[in-house]
């Protein structure tokens, strides 16, 4: 079953017409990964469209990426499963505003996860179904994760100087 | 004058008790679509986990949840040990099993018990939290807490077992055998539980899969989908268990799938506790974690939980995203509650055993 | 037979409450239930690896100014009871009890901790300080202790150093 989904991926990372790379790993136990880049990220509703219909999207990850080669700000990993094999697509959004399409006709469980893509990472997705944000209340813009300042970075009293001192200065054992 | 009307459940969920806004047109009685409202309990938690060492993080992905609470820690290890290739000593996945099955017998305990008494019966709702009882003390007992057990490290297991707490582990599964039976044989029987879940919350097999739902919900529907056998971790690829399926495609069917699995949890932990070898239980000393990515998945109690990992050799990683099961299936109460009658929403609602902390992190 | 929901109710008369009588009487704590950390000071090297791994960061090492040793701080507030710090703990010098006692007044909040003092050792050769090294650690490290490795361990780096040249050259010469 699983080297039938190999076979699968192999075809479909071929026919994508601007082309893709493709790698394996497997966990300790055997399992297998596919691990697709796509060149374009146009080529996307397509892979989404063939993949089915064993392939099933478990999630999408936005990422900012780091390394020093990047070729763009953010990188989105699709994760689907097919009957047991685990393939990532990963994509750069493209344009001035990142933007991805949406696979969500295709697959429903895309709708979530791509509305809080676009909320917590400001990547626009075009076509999608249901725009409005998820997690987070109309008036509140995107990109919440990287312009607010999370409660817990105000209230992560734990590792305060302040803090501290008032745990071990004499104060606390008197009071 | 229009007979349709609006009405707003939530923001408090009904069954649960955690903060879920469900906007619902019906006509009459009868429910003619839904809007979710999610976001009350959004905490941050992907972003706050870049902040936070691999040793830190163990700690704050089982607080994501308390009920799949197990599940967390366990695939985030199993992430991290995938990019380093650590092999997990043979009795630590033994013991991560033991952990894992335990947790999913309480859990679902709790939500057959819930959804009794979403339908108002309370005795027996009562009977499923006593009998759930003894899985808590065994919980305090082996593990000391009743819902952070914190079995897991990265590279192994946290915890042994020595011959006592073996011993008292047995008993104590043997004597759940029989209350269990008892309470599976009156939840199918009892005539007022089957006229309240009996064809009510219909999920087609055909839209659980359009919907990409996951755990004992699409199993309730006949999906064999458990990543137990899809994909085998821990010790489950020498471990003997079948795949619970239901083809009433309703609560009852969702619920008796719950029940149906408890047993083979009961199993799964008697064959570990036969075959587990003894030896180390976690890989020591621990390997530096190299620049990579990794995707791991488990079956959680309520579904499969997928965690992708990225680390650039610092001691923090630098992208962590879970998606936990919970989160496909609200998407799929579009189709259970379409035409369902309004007293069966919050009952329709528990039968997808919901967990709002887990889906908005 | 199987079990009518008459019976349920008919046993649940029989076995009266199932809840402990707490706070009028005893209630079920096993022995390894995770509470309130505790701390020896004598096995403790200062090593630092329970405050890294601490993910509510409830853990701190204070060097002391005049170089006699260490204030380990356990704040039980922002503690989460999970244990790794023992798990992690080279020495079994921390760990945590079963005593899950820790409801207070707000205005003690600060009060809640733990606070020892890890001593350094002293070379007793050049009276260098240097951590304390329990025996647990040295024995795992190397063995089991012989009387010219005991008398070896109580020294400082440098002096040990020394030391072991000067018995390795005895050696030679014999």
């Amino acid at each position: 079953m699983i080297n039938t989904m190999k076979q699968r991926v192999i075809e479909l990372v071929d026919t994508m017409p601007n082309g893709a790379e493709l790698s394996w790993t497997d966990d300790l136990k055997e399992n297998q990964y596919g691990w697709v880049t796509l060149k374009n990220v146009a080529d996307l509703p397509l892979f989404a469209e063939k993949i089915l219909p064993e392939g099933r999207l478990v999630t999408i990850s936005a990422c900012n990426a780091k390394a020093e080669d990047a070729k763009a700000f953010h990188e989105v990993c699709y994760h689907f499963v097919m009957k047991g094999l685990s393939v990532t697509v990963t994509v750069l959004p493209t344009g001035v505003e990142p933007t991805v399409p949406s696979i969500t006709q295709w697959h429903k469980s895309a709708d979530w996860t791509e509305r809080e893509m676009a909320e917590s990472y400001g990547i626009t997705v075009t076509d999608h179904p249901n725009p409005r944000p998820l997690f987070l209340h109309e008036t509140v813009q995107s990109e919440a994760i990287e312009r607010l300042v999370p409660l817990s970075t105000m209230t992560n009293s734990a590792s305060t100087n302040a803090l501290w001192e008032k745990i071990m200065g004499e104060k606390g054992e008197e009071n | 004058m229009s007979n349709t009307y609006t009405i707003p459940v939530g923001p408090l969920h009904v069954a649960l008790e955690e903060p879920m806004y469900f906007q619902v047109d019906v006509k009459g009685e009868v429910v003619q679509s839904i809007e979710m409202f999610a976001g009350h309990s959004h905490r941050g938690m992907e972003s706050l986990a870049l902040e936070r060492n691999f040793f830190q993080n163990i700690v704050l992905t089982e607080r994501v949840c308390s009920l799949c609470s197990n599940n967390h820690p366990l695939t985030y290890c199993m992430a991290l040990e995938n990019i380093a290739q650590i092999q997990v000593p043979e009795r630590g996945q033994y013991l991560r099993v033991i952990a894992d099955e335990v947790k999913r017998i309480a859990s679902h305990m709790f939500n057959v018990g819930i959804g009794l008494h979403v339908i108002g019966f309370n005795t027996l709702f009562m009977h499923a939290m006593e009998v759930r009882e003894t899985m808590q003390d065994l919980k305090e007992s082996i593990w000391g807490n009743r819902m952070d057990i914190s079995a897991n490290t990265i590279g192994g297991a946290k915890y042994d077992l020595d011959d006592e707490l073996e011993a008292y582990l047995r008993k104590t599964l043997e004597e759940l055998k029989k209350p269990v039976e008892e309470f599976k044989h009156m939840y199918a029987t009892h005539p007022q539980v089957k006229a309240r879940t009996k064809d009510v919350g219909i999920l087609p097999p055909e839209a659980a899969i359009e919907y990409g739902l996951g755990g004992p919900v699409a199993r309730g529907s006949g999906i064999d989908n458990d990543v137990r056998k899809e994909t085998p971790y821990a010790a489950y690829d020498k471990l003997k268990f079948n795949v619970v399926l239901g083809e009433g495609c309703d609560v009852r069917s969702r619920a008796l799938v719950r029940l149906g699995e408890i047993f083979e949890s009961i199993s799964l932990i008697e064959q570990c506790l036969d075959q587990m070898p003894k030896g180390p239980i976690c890989c020591d000393p621990l390997p530096d974690i190299p620049a990579g990515q990794a995707v791991a998945r488990s079956e959680a109690p309520r579904g499969e939980l997928i965690y992708y990992m990225r680390t650039n050799g610092t001691m923090y990683p630098e992208r962590l995203k879970w998606r936990v099961p919970t989160y496909v299936n609200w998407e799929g109460l579009r189709v259970m509650l379409d035409k369902a009658k309004v007293a069966d929403i919050a009952l329709i609602v528990n039968s997808i055993d919901p967990c709002l902390s887990c889906t908005e992190r | 037979m199987v079990l009518s929901i008459f019976k349920v109710l008919w046993n649940n008369l029989k076995q009266g409450p199932s809840t402990d009588p707490f706070p009028f009487g005893e209630t079920f704590t096993p022995a390894r239930l995770r509470g309130k950390v505790a701390v020896d000071p004598e096995a403790c090297v200062g090593c630092g690896v329970c405050a890294t791994v601490c993910a509510g960061n409830a853990i701190k090492h204070v060097e002391r100014g005049d170089g006699s040793g260490k204030d380990f701080y356990v704040w039980h507030n922002t503690c989460t009871f999970c244990g790794l710090c023992q798990h992690y703990c080279p020495t079994d010098a921390i760990r945590l009890t079963n005593n899950w006692s820790t409801a207070h007044r707000n205005e003690d909040k600060y009060k809640m901790k733990e606070h020892e003092f890890v001593a350094y050792a002293r070379c007793p050769q050049c009276d260098q300080a240097m951590p304390n090294m329990p025996h647990a650690m040295l024995d795992h490290i190397y063995g089991a202790p012989t009387e010219e490795l005991e008398a070896i361990y109580k020294l400082c780096p440098e002096c040990r150093r020394q030391k072991a040249a000067q018995q390795f050259g005895a050696q030679i010469h014999d």
